[in-house]
């Protein structure tokens, strides 16, 4: 319960529509029960004790004032879609931000002021009205627009138009003190054209590589970056689940080439960034070319277990998947199909049919379907360095899971999901793991040691930097092996900028220590201090 | 489906086999249980996707959501998510049906977006979980509400669900009107065309006539029942979908016709699943107005030759687009991963006749057809959906008038829905709330088309 007075405060600002403390309502919100991150939400994951669905900026800073107060833990949450963002603490005050809907396309400047309850596929769609796009990220069509620009966040797109959290021209910040800031341009005045504002720049304290998940304050307005597209219509076509959208061909399209090796295969990405063509180059995993073409679950599975020598094909698929658009006209896409083909045959690769529409990564994302394979559905980690070293942790991981598996689902020795970024300036990894979240104890206890102590541990080990690493393992760790202990710094900024750690506690920090202490089945496994 | 071969789970027993009804439970009914629906509830994500627009489909921010329940009340309480995990709780024995637990079982248009949405990706049936939520409600008599209570003490007394008199139900049919002896086809006319609506009637009388095809009204007919099934009183639905079908086969007659999307659902889906039996197996065919007329319009039997000067956008009703797949009956189990064996059929709502409407209307002369942002397994319910129109007349409202809103954003003049629900909420709002948009039903228009005549 939140004190009574705090909560009539908190209705007189919102309105008796927008607050709930019955436990009913409030379990819509709970974090367990939802087939992810096993351990996390399963150990921390609790209902809030109220919710509440503020509607401005005004409202959320009144909030913060309230809580801070009366002492109140609360936890603000877009679209309730990873457990950072969820309740984890008791009497956990959450604020559903989806009321924020704003959604201003600025066309002239290519940038869009969005709201902390716009999702991608409302802003994507709006900005192709104007020939504009920007990436739909892994996460899906379904996440907030905000958050995912709080973080990497990544999509084959981000080839061309980067890391989510460099494309942030300037926001709406409510500090944990409940003071606003307006960062970037907005610093001086409403137009939120430029990123860099009034003295320092703030914008690498808020976001960092994977953010805060609402422990350092809350966001309530960004504009962020779009880019031109081209005009040609893409119209939407089919009955779900069969949709997508229909390419105009002679201004963007689809590719893939098998390649002769995993060597190949990456020489050829680099060669994409060097001629300075391509909108997404990537590597998927084998699974999610099965997804693609099962018609349920059950077909999933009957394809899947069906293929002998499913090893030998997992390991052995190189399949490069490029997007090309002519974004400047039919001709541009004509000379980059060119280049393609060019640096297809030097490596090598052979260039094999594939559907010209838009399933995925334009618009629709369809991270869901991660879920379908078992119910249940992890990353380990979400890397960023060269391709080459990507390359090494995927199959450093492939090992480690080969262990767990079962209970972790079988994918035969795949490497991950990998690609180029920033024109081949980084390399992405991304290493996903399914498991059936209805197993038994037993085996559920294994995917907890995988996901929170070994998983970890290969990337200590390893040195590989995850974008995971500060949530789900101990920073103070794992961090000195990038030099200064970042575990230190940040546990320092939080404390400066939330004295009385309110604002989503413990934030980002050494969540997997109090997992483990609270997870008998963990803490036994436990050999650190 | 083969089974696994190189999967040999380690595991014994995997423990969401349990999450069924349980048979004796089973041997008792034939009525769906919350049990069923366990498995389906515990592995929602909340991924969202029971509320948004199918993403290639999204248009921006005005018109992304298809959960009218979501967009009312805005919390997630208030969706597929919240009520996957209120089941949890009422199973578990955490929650008791409460006036709380009634306000978000019930605020809820029983639409089927949430049950396409999610089958999209995730394979689960949210969509029971809620029907069968009612059903559970009304087993442990805490439902229904009490406006459900009125319409259904009307339906119990007078066969429909106004308490009009039952003698006055065929008061619609034209003076004259030749019904066949023997007839091919019979109009299930429904509640509303027959009482309040009678144009419908009419229209679609005149349809039948043009299209020279023998047909008769229904004999006795009452109350298709989905009053009683709206309102989780599942036993009841049940006895009156045993007293149509008997009268049905005393007829003789094998096909009926329907105007009314709830009518049409209630026959087609709601039947067999309350007698456990797959559509294909009930011993009649159910067909709407726009199936048959789109189907002789196509053959050259129905041409409709007079012009009808207006922009229209035609609203798919929820019970004859996306939530009218044949019934399937699948009593299978779940093992490893969740894979079901026998693997279960999804009804995803991709078999339900989108296009016959949108054929009529094209074959109108001088009508230009404008398609909703949300449109076909996309729509957003009228509001009136789920007894939301008796219960929650505020929320029934508002959502039509958002849906007219749409309507005028695609540039329509007139709405045009194949639903006497619809018709009718759409009809009073546009009216209520000064919306200087026409409402019609199909059948109207396309009788005015066959023969340059008002009903």
């Amino acid at each position: 319960m939140i004190p009574q007075e705090a909560y009539k405060a908190i209705e007189q600002i919102v309105g008796s529509k927008y607050i709930s403390q019955e436990p009913e309502v409030c379990r819509a919100y709970t974090l367990k029960d939802r087939g992810f991150y096993t351990s996390e939400a399963r150990v921390l994951g609790r209902d809030p004790v109220c919710v509440v669905l503020p509607g401005t900026t005004e409202e959320v800073q009144q909030i913060v004032k309230i809580a801070n107060r009366y002492k109140i833990g609360y936890t603000p949450s877009s679209t309730l879609w990873f457990p950072q963002a969820g309740p984890r603490f008791d009497d956990c005050l959450l604020l559903d931000l989806k009321r924020f809907q704003q959604l201003d396309v600025d066309p002239k400047n290519m940038n869009a002021t969005v709201g902390t309850g716009v999702i991608f596929a409302q802003l994507q769609a709006e900005a192709l009205k104007y020939g504009l796009y920007t990436m739909v990220p892994g996460g899906g069509s379904q996440v907030g627009v905000v958050p995912n620009h709080l973080i990497w966040s990544f999509s084959p797109l981000t080839y061309r138009v980067g890391m989510a959290n460099r494309r942030i021209m300037g926001c709406e910040w409510i500090l944990p003190s409940g003071e606003i800031v307006r960062m970037g341009s907005l610093a001086s005045g409403d137009d939120a054209f430029w990123g860099e504002g009034i003295g320092s720049d703030l914008r690498g304290v808020l976001r960092g590589s994977i953010g805060w998940f609402g422990s350092l304050g809350i966001v309530t307005k960004m504009c962020v970056k779009l880019f031109p597209f081209h005009h040609e219509p893409l119209p939407p076509t089919g009955i779900t689940p069969n949709t997508f959208l229909k390419f105009p061909e002679h201004r963007m399209k689809w590719y893939n080439f098998t390649c002769p090796s995993k060597e190949a295969l990456i020489e050829f990405m680099y060669d994409l960034g060097h001629a300075e063509i391509a909108a997404a180059a990537t590597r998927v995993p084998v699974a999610w070319r099965y997804i693609a073409k099962a018609e349920s679950k059950e077909d999933f599975w009957e394809r899947w277990n069906q293929s002998e020598g499913k090893h030998e094909e997992v390991t052995g698929s190189h399949v490069l998947r490029v997007m090309l658009i002519g974004y400047t006209s039919a001709k541009q896409l004509e000379y980059e199909e060119k280049v393609l083909m060019a640096i297809a045959e030097s490596r090598g690769a052979t260039h094999r049919r594939t559907f010209q529409g838009d399933q995925s990564w334009l618009q629709s994302a369809d991270s869901v379907s991660m879920w379908w394979l078992t119910g249940a559905f992890m990353s380990v980690t979400g890397q960023v360095d060269t391709i080459d070293c990507g390359i090494k942790t995927g199959m450093d991981f492939a090992k480690l899971k080969a262990e767990f598996t079962l209970p972790i689902m079988p994918d035969y020795g795949d490497q991950g999901w990998f690609q180029t970024n920033d024109f081949g300036h980084s390399g992405y990894l991304e290493f996903l793991n399914y498991w059936d979240p209805n197993d038994t104890q037993e085996n559920l206890e294994r995917v907890d040691e995988y996901y929170q102590i070994e998983g970890p541990k290969l990337l200590i080990k390893s040195g590989a930097l995850s974008f995971f690493i500060q949530t789900d393992s101990p920073l103070t760790l794992d961090s000195p092996n990038y030099g200064p202990n970042y575990g230190d710094f940040a546990q320092k900024v939080k404390k400066a900028m939330d004295p009385l750690d309110n604002c989503n506690p413990p934030g980002i920090l050494d969540v997997i220590d109090e997992v483990v202490e609270k997870a008998p089945w963990l803490k036994k496994l436990k050999d650190w201090d | 489906m083969a089974k696994a071969k190189s999967v040999k789970p380690k595991t014994k027993k995997p423990t969401a086999t349990k999450a069924v009804a349980s048979k004796a439970a089973r041997a008792k009914t034939t009525i769906p249980q919350l049990e069923d629906y366990h498995w389906d509830a515990l592995n929602c994500c909340g991924c969202k996707g029971c509320v948004w627009v199918d993403h290639v489909y999204c248009s921006g921010v005005k018109y992304g959501m298809r959960c009218p329940s979501l967009h009312e009340y805005e919390m997630d309480t208030y969706s597929a998510i919240g009520r996957n995990k209120l089941a949890l709780g009422l199973l578990d024995g955490t929650f008791e049906f409460t006036d709380t637990t009634l306000d978000i079982i019930y605020k809820c248009c029983l639409c089927g977006a949430c049950d396409i949405g999610c089958k999209r990706n995730l394979d689960l049936d949210p969509g029971m979980v809620l029907e069968t939520l009612r059903m559970r409600a009304v087993e442990k008599g805490a439902g229904p509400l009490p406006a459900h209570k009125r319409i259904t003490d009307k339906v119990k007394q007078s066969g429909n669900r106004y308490g009009s008199p039952a003698d006055k139900r065929t008061a619609w049919l034209p003076m004259g009107s030749k019904v066949a002896a023997k007839p091919q086809v019979l109009y299930f006319v429904g509640c509303n065309s027959s009482y309040k609506n009678k144009e419908i009637a009419k229209a679609t009388a005149g349809i039948l006539d043009a299209a020279k095809i023998k047909w008769a009204p229904f004999p006795e007919e009452a109350c298709c029942g989905r009053p009683y099934y709206v309102a989780g009183m599942a036993n009841e639905a049940l006895k009156q979908a045993e007293r149509n079908i008997a009268a049905l086969k005393k007829s003789g007659a094998k096909t009926i016709v329907t105007s009314c999307a709830e009518c049409y659902k209630t026959w087609k889906v709601d039947y067999p699943k309350l007698m456990d039996k797959a559509t294909e197996d009930m011993p009649y065919k159910v067909i709407h107005i726009t199936e048959l007329a789109a189907e002789k319009i196509a053959d050259g039997k129905l041409k409709p030759t007079h012009p009808v000067n207006l922009k229209v956008a035609y609203h798919d009703p929820c019970n004859l687009a996306r939530y009218s797949d044949d019934w399937v009956v699948w009593h299978g189990t779940r093992g490893k991963w969740g894979v079901t064996e026998p693997p279960k059929p999804y009804r995803r709502g991709s078999t339900v006749p989108y296009q016959p409407a949108r054929d009529i209307l094209d074959a109108i002369p001088g009508l230009e057809r404008a398609e909703f942002i949300r449109m076909k397994e996309n729509t957003m319910c009228c509001g009136a959906g789920g007894g939301v129109a008796d219960t929650y007349p505020e929320f029934a409202r508002n959502t039509a008038d958002h849906r007219l809103e749409e309507a005028q954003d695609v540039g329509a003049e007139a709405v045009v829905s194949a639903c006497p629900y619809c018709n009718d909420n759409f009809f009073y709002v546009a009216n209520d709330r000064d919306r200087p948009i026409q409402v019609y039903d199909i059948t109207e228009l396309l009788y005015q088309s066959l023969t340059g005549r008002d009903k």
